[in-house]
This record gives C-alpha cells, sequence and structure tokens, in this order.
C-alpha cells in the first residue's frame, strides 16, 4: 500500500517538473514580449530596452528558467510583470471565484448525472430512459459557454434572480453562491451529461453480470442488488470521470468566466496572453497542472479504497 | 479650398445620430444610486500613467481623473481651446512661446498638495523623455519648459506650430495629461503606473485586475462637485454578456461593435445611440515590396475589384464609403474634386479583370496570403474582400491570429496586404505621417516618395492654415496615384447608453472612443 503511494507521488513529481519546464518555455514562444505588449507600437529601441532589463527579460532564458525553478522551490510564483503584484497574491484573491465554480459544477453534475444514470439503466428502453439519453446528449452537444448564455436569458434577464456581471463578495459565502450558482450550473450541467450516460452504459454493463444473476438467483431483494452491488462496481469508472472532468472543468471555466464577465484564473490565463505576461501565464498554467496532477493522484488513492483488489501487487503487475 | 478653412476648422463632423438625444435636462427627477457602470470590451487596462501607451480602455479613466492645461468644449473636437488647468494663456514670438497662467487652488487627489507650474514642467520634461515616454516624439518641438513663478509657465517650441495645445489638452487618447511631481517622486513611477493622481473630477480608488476599475467622487474638485458619486469601469470582453448586462442593469452605458443588426436591436430595445466622431479610418494598405504588388496595374486592379458597397451594408449607418483618402471632418482632407479621376477609387471588377489581363494574370490568376486578426470588425471586412478579389481570379489566404499578434506581426511586413484601423486628432498631416512617410512604422504599403515626404516636411513648418492644407491636399494626391491604400470606409463610434443616463452635454467628437462622463454627467429616475 505505502509503496504503491510512493510510487504515484514519485510519478506526479516527475510529471510537475516535465510540465513546469514544458511550460516555461512555451510561453516564450508566443511572439511578442511583455514589454512590447506594455509599450505597444510607441516605443523607441533604446525605452523598449530599458522596460525589458527593468522586467528582468535581458538576462538568457536558461538563467531565467533556473531563477524561476529556485523560486519555484521556495514556494515563490513571481511577480507578475504587467501589474506588479505578487502572483500568489493575484490568485489567492481570484481562487474563491473559481474554486465556487468548478466545485459547484461538481456537485451540481453528480447530484444529476449519478442519479439519472442509474435510473436510466434500470428503466432501460422505456420513457425515461429516452428522455435521460435525449437530455444528456444535448448536453454534451452544446459547450459550456452557450449553455451559460442560454440559462442566462431566463434566470438573469427574464426572471432577474441571479446577476450576471462579476464574482459577488469574497466576505460573504452567501454573495459568493448567488453570483457563483448560474456559471456553476453552466459548468455542471455538460457534466451531469457525461456522467449520465456514463452511469448508465457502466451500469448496463454490470447487470448483465454473472455475479448479479448469481445475487438474484440467491434471493436478494432488487434494492440490495442494485445499490450494493450494482452501484459498488460502477464506482471506479464514475471516480475516473469525476476526477478528468474537474480538471476539464478548470478548462471550461475559462469560458464560463469570461461570459459571466466573473474575475478568476481563466480571466487571469487571457489576460496574461495579450499583456504577454509570462510570470502570470507560467503560474497560472503550473497551478493548472498541479490541480490535474493531485486530481489524478487522489483517483488513483481512491481506487484502493474502493476496490480492495487493486494493491501493492498490482504495481508489478501492470 | 477657403471654404473649408473658413468653416472652421473641423466643423460638422460626419456623425449619424440615430435615436433620442439629451433628455430635457431641467425638470427631471434624480435616481437615489449617482453611479454609473460603463462595460469595455477589453479584458484589462495596460497602464495607468498616461507616460506609457495608453488606448480607449484607460482613455474614460484618464480623462476624468487627470486633467490638461486646456480643454475641447464639451462634446466636440475643435481648434477653440478652453480654459482647463490654465486660467489664460498667451502666444508669443510668431506662435514659438506659450505663457500659461494656471489656475490657483487646485489641489491633487489624496493629499499631494497644490497643482503648481513645476508639476507642468515635471510632466513635459517626462512626456518628452525617450527612455520612460512612448509619446517622446510628440514633443519634438518642444525646446524648453520654464518655471516662471508658481503659477506661471513658459514653454518655448523650435518652431511655431499652430496644434502645439492639442498636446496639452485633455479629452484625448493620448499624452496631455498633467502629473503630480510630488506623487511620482514620493511612490515612485512603477507604483504610479496603476494608481493614478490627478485633479480631475474623480478620484481613483480600487483596481481589481481583470475585473474593474473604481472612481470616486472628488468633493474638492475646483469646476464644481459632480453628480455622479462613483464610476465602475467594467472589463466585459464577451460581446453577448454586455449586450445582456446592459438589459439586466448590470451596466449602463458600453461602446458597441460597429455591427448593423446589434444596433438596431438595442434601439428597438430602448436604449439611445449616440455616434460619435472622428471617423475611424479602414484603410486596406498594399505592400508594394510583393510580388506581384509591385505593379501598380495589379494594385488598381485590387483596387477596382473591392465592392464599398457591400462593406457598407455589413458596417451598417455608421459607415462612411469614400473614394477619397481622408474624412472631411479631418482638417486638411482632399475632397472629392480634389483627386484627379483616375486616381479615384471605384467599384469595376470588368476594369480590375482587364489590369489583371494587362499585368500577365488573366488566366491563373494569383494567390496571396495574410494573417488577420480575430477581432470580428478587421475579420469580416476581410471575409468580404477575400469573396471580391476570388471573383477577379486573386485568392486570398486568410490566416487567423490574435488580435496582439496581428499588430505586432503587421509593422514587421509579413503581409501583402494590411488592413488597419486608424484614427487621431483630426488633422490629415497626422495621418499622413503616420502612414505614408518614408520608413514610418506603420508604412505597411512600403512606399517612399521624396515628394511626398517634402510636402509633409512643407506643411509641417507652415504656420498659414490655408497653405498647410493645401500642401496636405497635394500630399494626398500622390498617395492616391500610385494606388498603394484603399480608403474603404470610414466608421464614426456608436456608443449605447440607458436612457437614464443623462451625458449633461451633447456628445458630436471625442477623441476619448469610450464615454468620457463629465460633472453634470447623472443618473435620472426611472419613470
Amino acid at each position: 500500500m505505502w509503496l504503491y503511494v510512493l510510487e504515484r507521488v514519485l510519478r506526479t513529481l516527475i510529471t510537475l517538473l516535465l510540465a513546469v519546464t514544458l511550460i516555461f518555455f512555451a510561453v516564450r514562444v508566443l511572439p511578442g514580449d511583455p514589454a512590447e505588449a506594455l509599450m505597444g507600437r510607441h516605443m523607441s529601441a533604446e525605452g523598449l530596452e530599458t522596460l525589458r532589463r527593468q522586467m528582468g527579460l535581458d538576462v538568457p532564458v536558461w538563467d531565467q528558467y533556473l531563477q524561476f525553478l529556485g523560486n519555484l522551490l521556495r514556494g515563490d510564483l513571481g511577480i507578475s510583470l504587467a501589474l506588479g503584484q505578487p502572483v500568489s497574491t493575484l490568485l489567492w484573491d481570484v481562487a474563491p471565484y473559481t474554486a465556487i465554480v468548478v466545485v459547484g459544477a461538481m456537485l451540481i453534475g453528480a447530484a444529476i448525472g449519478i442519479p439519472a444514470g442509474i435510473l436510466s439503466a434500470i428503466h432501460r428502453n422505456r420513457a425515461i430512459d429516452y428522455l435521460a439519453r435525449f437530455i444528456s446528449l444535448s448536453g454534451i452537444s452544446l459547450p459550456g459557454f452557450v449553455i451559460a448564455i442560454l440559462l442566462m436569458l431566463p434566470l438573469a434577464v427574464y426572471l432577474g434572480w441571479f446577476p450576471m456581471v462579476g464574482g459577488g463578495r469574497t466576505d460573504s459565502p452567501a454573495s459568493l453562491v448567488h453570483f457563483g450558482f448560474l456559471p456553476a450550473l453552466a459548468g455542471g450541467i455538460g457534466m451531469a451529461a457525461y456522467l449520465t450516460r456514463l452511469t448508465r452504459s457502466t451500469y448496463l454493463e454490470i447487470l448483465n453480470e454473472d455475479y448479479i444473476r448469481t445475487a438474484r438467483a440467491k434471493g436478494l431483494s432488487d434494492r440490495r442488488v442494485l445499490y450494493k452491488h450494482a452501484l459498488r462496481n460502477a464506482l471506479i469508472p464514475i471516480v475516473t470521470l469525476l476526477g478528468i472532468y474537474s480538471i476539464i472543468m478548470i478548462g471550461d471555466s475559462i469560458a464560463i468566466e469570461i461570459v459571466f464577465s466573473r474575475p478568476g484564473f481563466g480571466r487571469l490565463i487571457m489576460g496574461g496572453i495579450t499583456q504577454r505576461d509570462y510570470v502570470v501565464l507560467q503560474s497560472v498554467l503550473l497551478v493548472y497542472v498541479a490541480f490535474a496532477a493531485i486530481v489524478n493522484l487522489v483517483v488513483d488513492l481512491l481506487y484502493v479504497l474502493i476496490d480492495p483488489r487493486i494493491k501493492l501487487g498490482r504495481i508489478h503487475g501492470d | 479650398m477657403s471654404n473649408r478653412v473658413k468653416s472652421g476648422l473641423f466643423a460638422a463632423a460626419a456623425t449619424v445620430v440615430l435615436a433620442g438625444g439629451v433628455p430635457a435636462a431641467s425638470a427631471q427627477e434624480l435616481a437615489e444610486a449617482q453611479r454609473v457602470t460603463h462595460a469595455v470590451t477589453a479584458g484589462d487596462v495596460g497602464s495607468l500613467d498616461p507616460t506609457l501607451p495608453w488606448v480607449s480602455v484607460e482613455a474614460p479613466i484618464l480623462t476624468v481623473v487627470l486633467e490638461g492645461l486646456v480643454d475641447y468644449p464639451p462634446g466636440e473636437i475643435s481648434m477653440d481651446f478652453q480654459p482647463s488647468l490654465a486660467e489664460s494663456w498667451e502666444i508669443g514670438d510668431d506662435g514659438r512661446i506659450y505663457t500659461f497662467r494656471l489656475r490657483q487652488g487646485v489641489l491633487w487627489h489624496e493629499d499631494f498638495g497644490e497643482f503648481t507650474a513645476e508639476d507642468v514642467k515635471f510632466t513635459l520634461d517626462r512626456y518628452r523623455d525617450e527612455d520612460v515616454s512612448a509619446w517622446a516624439s510628440n514633443y519634438d518641438k518642444v525646446e524648453d519648459v520654464e518655471v516662471v513663478d508658481r503659477y506661471t509657465v513658459k514653454v518655448t517650441l523650435k518652431e511655431a506650430d499652430p496644434l502645439f495645445l492639442a498636446l496639452v489638452a485633455g479629452n484625448t487618447e493620448s499624452v496631455g495629461l498633467m502629473l503630480s511631481r510630488a506623487a511620482f517622486e514620493k511612490r515612485g513611477a512603477d507604483a504610479m503606473r496603476l494608481h493614478p493622481i490627478g485633479t480631475g473630477p474623480f478620484a481613483f480608488s480600487e483596481y481589481v485586475p481583470r475585473d474593474r476599475v473604481v472612481l470616486t467622487r472628488n468633493e474638492d474638485y475646483w469646476g464644481g462637485v459632480a453628480n455622479l458619486e462613483e464610476i465602475v469601469i467594467r472589463f466585459m470582453p464577451s460581446a453577448t454578456s454586455r449586450e445582456l448586462a446592459l438589459r439586466t442593469g448590470e451596466i449602463d452605458t458600453m461602446r458597441a461593435s460597429i455591427d448593423s443588426q446589434l444596433l438596431d436591436r438595442l434601439q428597438k430595445q430602448g436604449f439611445v445611440i449616440d455616434t460619435q466622431g472622428p471617423e475611424v479610418h479602414w484603410w486596406l494598405h498594399m505592400n508594394t515590396d510583393v510580388k506581384p504588388l509591385d505593379d501598380i496595374r495589379v494594385r488598381k486592379a485590387i483596387a477596382h475589384a473591392i465592392n464599398p458597397e457591400d462593406l457598407k451594408s455589413f458596417l451598417g449607418p455608421v459607415a462612411t464609403v469614400s473614394d477619397t483618402l481622408i474624412a472631411n471632418s479631418y482638417f486638411g482632407a482632399a475632397s472629392h474634386e480634389d483627386i484627379p479621376e483616375e486616381a479615384r477609387w471605384r467599384y469595376d471588377p470588368k476594369l480590375a479583370r482587364e489590369l489583371l489581363a494587362e499585368a500577365g494574370y488573366g488566366e491563373e490568376g494569383f494567390e496571396l496570403s495574410m494573417i488577420i486578426t480575430e477581432r470580428d470588425d478587421y475579420r469580416q471586412m476581410m471575409v468580404l474582400i477575400q469573396e471580391h478579389l476570388k471573383q477577379v481570379g486573386i485568392e486570398l489566404k486568410l490566416n487567423l491570429v490574435d488580435h496582439a499578434h496581428y499588430h505586432s506581426q503587421i509593422v514587421n511586413h509579413v503581409n501583402p496586404l494590411v488592413m488597419f484601423g486608424d484614427i487621431s486628432y483630426p488633422n490629415a498631416e497626422i495621418l499622413l505621417t503616420r502612414a505614408f512617410r518614408t520608413g514610418a512604422l506603420r508604412n505597411f504599403a512600403r512606399w517612399s516618395s521624396t515628394d511626398f515626404d517634402q510636402l509633409l516636411d512643407g506643411a509641417g513648418r507652415e504656420t498659414d492654415l490655408e497653405t498647410r492644407a493645401f500642401l496636405l491636399v497635394e500630399a494626398q494626391k500622390l498617395v492616391a496615384q500610385d494606388f498603394i491604400v484603399l480608403p474603404t470606409t470610414f466608421t464614426a463610434q456608436p456608443l449605447i447608453r440607458h436612457p437614464r443616463v443623462d451625458l449633461g452635454y451633447d456628445l458630436r467628437q471625442s477623441l476619448v472612443l469610450e464615454y468620457r462622463f463629465g460633472t453634470k454627467t447623472r443618473i435620472l429616475a426611472e419613470k
């Protein structure tokens, strides 16, 4: 068990280092640099050089890279080139806004998707199944930002129940939820759609397994068969999808933040691209990658809890 | 010629009033909350120190927080400069010396003391400094700035410049605004970059990156305390969200894209549409360094292949089609009659095909490939032009890139054709200098004409405005005859406001492409 955990953690760290390196160089491949982005078309060549010196862009890229890694080890994400504020402050300031959308979307997605998928599987080829399949297909086909606009029209524009602009006040959870509900719903609907379909197909597969027939033959109640034996076995793909989806949601939140004019990580990235703010870009991307890696790690570890067959031996097995 | 000058320099902007005007001023009740929220399309500000480049996003902030020595009449761009931080000024030595008498008792925001002649010197010296200022070349003609006494400052120019006051005027998207020496010395330029200190009717209060800037009323304002308590500028890059937020009342005003359907829809919903000049010039430049565009017959063919009416119907009522280079609200613009007939731009696809055949491209035509920004106005116009060129056998390949990349690359002359929307203080000289002078950064045609350069030099030295305008017209003829650029269309800027927002002035022209709120701007109670 501990070896398994150690191995996963090590793999995660290596992935992170590779990703950090890739990101560091990738953002610098973008044409133009922060000095040019800030000064636009107006500046003399000498002025640009002065600015580059101030921004620390005149030292060789390799030195910048080593310095970046060194700072990172000390937990320092650097100072934004365009805003002059520590990136960690920028991130912490907007983290609640992104968190409420991602976590909210996951909760909404799971709360709708898992029960809908189970119902759909149990009532296969009946009205409820067709309805769930139709709605989930629509949910998959529509991108999050389209769903967002479709939600805005009735709930924000006509009924006026929810605000459309801004993220609310960070010191008030009620305000965060009020402002975050529609964006979270927009993300959650897409996720619910995926989960419905996955839960349904997994469940159908499991219901055809021998052990379910055996359980039924033993005379167990329907309820016990469906919710104990079947659900537990269906959880592995569902947890995997939840993990993957939380990573997708972070990406989706960029479009959602723009549509809802909310502050958040996505807006930081967009601004970082237009301003060629390498420090902000690499740090926010790093947070994304770290998040994805941690989610994967947690999912891997959860398998052990869900499926006792996954143990030490499996490392050598695969 | 004389007509144009006599009728006032920049008189009669070609603005189109689509709906309503300013609601009747007196008998209106005021709303309780005197706050206006304005949405800008950009995702964030670049800098709030006017020494660095700033554009339409920063303009509604900077021009109400900071002020110039002089200002234009409200809602208008003309030579009729009005006192602002300077109470009066005298022009001596044949236009070389400007002596400004400053208003007394004007206070900087946040206790930075009184505005004095030292601040004016500090500001102009800072703007002139090539190492820190993006605008240094604008101040080339300034020889010296001298503090005469606490409230008097003397600016000496190397040569007379009848347009010098525009360089110290407010309501602008470039320079002119006075900076606090004390604030820069105490806080340092780095800290001032996103925290402006001014003397204006509104003071900077809060900046939340990627989200908003909040300005609050300056209770000590010398020009009378403003009606509005607060101005919120929100960064909202999504067009759909801006439109919906206008309907929910979460924003009050915004700048609209140039899109005839959108304007139509908003008007039907009861919003007021203001259109303001000066016009943006949508010029299509042709790079004469690139084959086969080095052949004037090919350039002419491209010019005659493009149908301006298509562009106009896409852009809607804010657009005017032109066969001359510069909109007639600009000083020194050539008129239709000034340009010889064979050099005028007109739609004639048959002639285009003949010209191509003559140049040896009759059978197969040829291909061109270029990058274009994903921004709607640019992109859609180029897509229409792509279709027009196809009709005469020219295959134009468009590669989409982001807006910043587009602008950073076109100055490296990677494109055979460059679409560029330019706007300036309404003086033809500025647009001509930027685009056609030998070696100019935005000389996208890579054109070089000694005659043209000499005409511009002459115009720059000329103090008689009529002769100056004549020289500029001659320069435009040279550009037209060589077919290095197509004027395509001019567009006025549409701005949208809820009828409850009373601007307090009649908006016709502004160098701020967004709303500039004034002391008289107020929010009316809704019926």
